[in-house]
């Protein structure tokens, strides 16, 4: 009776949404030369599905609760900023623009970034910004890493710090740094690292504040982190704070202070008074909303619920090639993958069509170098291997000195992988069509399921002989050079023993290539030429792929749907950032 | 007095059974072939040789196995369960934020299926063979046989997306704040700070995950009273209640209810309990943030301290259901002695 009587009065009850019942709300005016019809309610509802969420406690630190970025984004901001407009009228393109940057300037011999900052820039708090707050910021990722305060972070993971590549961060005065680099990097890439959320400016005295010593972990200091990891913010972005519950649901509604954006790139203020994201873990109960429009935004469905939606009338779907897939790797140390021939072989045999209209419901793409479509470089990589080539693999693993045995199989190896889909991709399916394939060249291919935790105690271990589809994601990098560093450089190889990613440089057949991949890197690394460098960095894209530990098979797409009433919703790698400025609804 | 020693006794055993559960839990854990330093450290951490020594140390992984199963228990006793791995916070603090929540739903659930049950138990029973009986038995089965996420998922797509009668998932409305923290369970601490909006939403929301949780159960308490409810009519003293010329409704609530209870309450002291392992589903379909998805992602991410603390709680909460069942017997039935 009591469920009939909640029954009944909900249906007679049910009203439109209305804004959250606490915080301020904003007034904004529409934006000169738009063409406003009906501002509905004025708040937009979000949500990501999946990977994000769970257990895991995303706060508001921008510099380790990367799993919250695409939130802090709308309350945080960076020195440097991709331009919104490039990203929605040049189809995602890269162009980086100063933003809490005035402008700046870079020394002879390229080491040394005087930036001059602009002034009146306030925080939420009402602190303005200086350079002591750039300082403290930049420095506080710098020291994240090798601190013990590494293991008192989400996933025991520090940061994304370029070290070696940033060296220090000094002030000059009130509104100039100079940032010294280790060693050279491309203006593109250090500019590009500095768009990053990661590099956000925090309101450093609110910050320092708040921060406390960590006893479990020799009393290291937290920079914060357990504030700031609580729901507490600390920007100078767009929006600002309403109501944070990390791990289930962030309420932000627009800053009435804001001073941007930046008034050379002429960008309308956000419209939108109030975001929010909610957690959802499930694809269906996601999709439901979104049909039924409690939901004006959802990102990361998986392949199918996407071609599912794609017929709807009241939803709209855009998305582009995202920073993110799956590759496969190799231990090159011991067993049949030590044999370059062999790992060619495998890589020859995918059919990575297949994967991607399997695999990932037709939503990804082919992808084979380290250079992803849409990065620069990236079309002489494009389709390395032809699909499917049976023939050719067969031979080279029978020069390679493995015929097939009495039981069919020329030998029998292990595939690891991960339950749970990612970024729109199904781990299990795709490392079961890997396993088909090649089954065609007579490897047996034993595919082992685990969790995370375990699957990397495997994966850090190369004297076992196996191959893993590995999940890899960029967030930033614009220069070709800095995504090859990412899987290439230092901290790319990691704790392998004998040294070396995944033992590579202990593969047997043409010795010569590591030194020559390893030269060819060193080369792109020095070189200052772009157009020399863009050359070099694809050349070794290409000779790793020819012989090195790893190929890629798909790479995700950022699709986002969305309800067809919204106009100015765009896909763009900056997720709802790039398009806070341009999004209205229509009658 | 008698009484009292025998709960007094109860609670001593109870605390021995916990004790047995946490110990075997201690040592699966040990058994399992993975670092939970790694797992703290994660994979960048793990390069650097002193930060492994040291936290290696501090959680007393290098002294003998014996010596960390007393260090554990003292921790235990002493309110220390350890620090999630995941969410890096102090595990009592993670299980106290999402208890609330799991303990919200599965009362409510719990309730609404002893409403269904019991009621349809006994007209199955007192009409027996007749259409009601059939009709009853149909939904009693359907209950038992689909699992619960296809209830739930299905409920979703009725009566939320169709026809739009309930709310669709989360605790509350994205256009609510959750209620000042009093119980963590939104109906209560809504109406504490006087916010009956809240509440509204909250019981609209909380339903439809209630029934999808409490439909199983449902029907298997429906089918227990009903046999429960059978035997009992067939008994002399209710024949001599007829002849003496009582009311049918005095005869089945006066006389027979009380003396069929026994068998359904045994089962329904069990059925809250195991009604916090099938709320994971539940919390997963309709984004319910308990301890349930708390539990999976902890299993999944290996996470010691959090599946320790859940083992821990969960013990607890079944040997206090068994407790509660024995004593509810001398309730129902003062013949029936347990001590």
């Amino acid at each position: 009776m009591i469920v009939a009587i909640v029954a009944g009065a909900s249906y007679v009850t049910m009203v439109p949404r209305q804004m959250p019942q606490t915080g301020s709300s904003a007034s904004t005016t529409a934006p000169a030369g738009t063409t406003v019809q009906v501002i509905h309610n004025n708040t937009l509802v979000i949500t990501e599905v999946g990977a994000i969420w769970g257990n895991q406690k995303f706060g508001c630190d921008p510099a380790l609760d990367y799993g919250s970025s695409p939130y802090n984004l709308l309350m945080y901001e960076s020195l440097f900023a991709f331009d919104p407009i490039a990203f929605r009228d040049q189809g995602g393109v890269y162009k980086v623009v100063p933003w809490l940057a005035q402008s700046y300037t870079v020394s002879p011999d390229g080491l040394v970034y005087t930036i001059n900052l602009r002034q009146g820039i306030r925080f939420h708090s009402g602190n303005t910004m200086t350079a002591d707050d750039v300082v403290y910021s930049l420095n506080r990722v710098l020291f994240y890493d090798w601190t013990p305060l590494a293991t008192y972070t989400v996933g025991g993971f520090a940061s994304y710090s370029p070290d070696p590549g940033f060296k220090s961060v000094q002030k000059v005065d009130d509104y100039t740094v100079t940032i010294t680099l280790a060693g050279y990097m491309s203006e593109t890439d250090v500019t590009g690292y500095l768009t990053s959320i990661i590099t956000s400016i925090l309101d450093s005295k609110l910050v320092q504040a708040h921060e406390m010593t960590i006893p479990e972990l020799g009393n290291a200091k937290d920079f914060g982190y357990t504030w700031l990891n609580d729901g507490n913010e600390a920007g100078s972005g767009p929006y600002t704070a309403t109501s944070i519950v990390p791990a289930s649901s962030w309420q932000v509604h627009y800053f009435d202070g804001y001073w941007g954006p930046p008034p050379e790139l002429n960008l309308p203020k956000p419209t939108i008074k109030n975001v929010i994201i909610v957690k959802d873990n499930e694809d269906t109960d996601t999709r439901l909303k979104l049909l039924k429009g409690d939901i004006d935004i959802a990102s990361d469905f998986v392949g199918q619920t996407v071609a599912s939606l794609a017929n709807d009338p009241t939803v709209k779907i855009t998305g582009g090639p995202a920073q993110t897939g799956f590759h496969l790797d190799f231990h090159c140390v011991y067993g049949p993958l030590k044999d370059w021939r062999v790992r060619k072989a495998i890589k020859m045999s995918i059919n990575y069509t297949q994967v991607v209209q399997q695999g990932a419901a037709g939503q990804g793409y082919v992808i084979e170098g380290i250079i992803q479509r849409h990065e620069l470089g990236w079309e002489k990589t494009a389709h390395y291997f032809a699909d499917a080539q049976y023939d050719q693999a067969n031979k080279l693993l029978d020069e390679a000195g493995y015929p097939v045995q009495a039981d069919g199989f020329r030998f029998h190896i292990n595939l690891y992988i991960r339950p749970q889909p990612r970024y729109g991709l199904d781990f299990v399916s795709i490392g079961l069509i890997v396993r088909a394939n090649l089954q065609n060249v007579h490897i047996d291919v034993a595919p082992i399921v685990m969790n995370p935790s375990e699957f990397y105690g495997h994966v850090y271990t190369p004297s076992e002989q196996m191959m893993w589809v590995q999940a890899y994601d960029d967030f930033w990098t614009i220069d070709p050079l800095g995504l090859v560093d990412s899987a290439l450089g230092p901290a790319a190889r990691v704790n392998a023993e004998p040294g070396g990613k995944y033992g590579w440089n202990q593969t047997t057949q043409i010795p010569d290539q590591v030194n020559k991949i390893d030269s060819e890197y060193a080369y792109a690394l020095s070189v200052h030429d772009p157009a020399q460098r863009l050359n070099a960095t694809q050349t070794l894209d290409m000779d790793y792929l020819e012989y090195g530990p790893m190929v890629g098979l798909v790479q995700g797409t950022n699709h986002v749907a969305y309800n067809a009433h919204l106009t100015g919703v765009f896909w763009g790698p900056r997720h709802i950032w790039s398009c806070i400025w341009f999004i209205q609804w229509s009658s | 007095m008698q009484f009292r020693y025998y709960i007094i006794k109860r609670i001593f055993f109870q605390i021995l059974v916990v004790f047995g559960v946490i110990t075997l839990a201690f040592l699966v854990t040990k058994a399992i072939p993975q670092d939970p330093v790694a797992i703290l450290l994660g994979p960048y951490a793990m390069r650097n040789p002193n930060l492994v020594r040291e936290v290696t140390h501090t959680w007393k992984l290098d002294r003998p196995l014996w010596e960390q199963y007393l260090y554990y228990l003292q921790n235990i006793v002493t309110g220390n369960w350890g620090r999630s791995i995941y969410t890096r916070g102090p595990v009592i603090e993670d299980l106290v934020a999402r208890f609330p929540a799991t303990l919200e739903l599965s009362l409510f659930a719990f309730a609404i299926a002893m409403a269904i049950a019991i009621p349809s138990g006994i007209l199955s029973a007192v009409y027996r063979d007749t259409p009601l009986d059939h009709l009853a038995r149909v939904i009693s089965i359907a209950g038992i046989s689909a699992p619960g996420f296809w209830w739930g998922i299905m409920f979703l797509y009725v009566f939320y997306y169709l026809l739009g009668i309930f709310p669709g998932s989360g605790r509350l409305g994205t256009n609510f704040v959750a209620p000042p923290h009093v119980t963590g369970m939104y109906l209560i601490d809504s109406v504490l700070a006087n916010r009956i909006d809240i509440f509204w939403d909250a019981l609209k929301h909380i339903l439809l995950p209630a029934f999808t949780l409490g439909i199983g159960s449902c029907g298997m308490a429906s089918r227990l009273t009903r046999s429960a409810m059978l035997e009992v009519l067939r008994k002399d003293y209710i024949k001599t209640a007829r002849m003496k010329g009582l009311p049918e409704r005095v005869v089945i609530i006066k006389h027979a209810l009380r003396n069929c209870l026994l068998a359904p309450v045994t089962w329904m002291a069990f059925l809250f309990g195991s009604m916090l392992e099938g709320v994971v589903f539940i919390e997963v379909i309709f984004r319910w943030d308990g301890m349930g998805q708390y539990v999976v992602n902890a299993i999944f991410e290996s996470d010691y301290p959090a599946l320790m603390a859940a083992v821990l709680v969960i013990a607890i909460i079944y040997s206090t259901g068994s407790l509660v069942a024995d004593l509810l017997y001398h309730v129902l039935d003062p013949r029936v002695t347990v001590y």
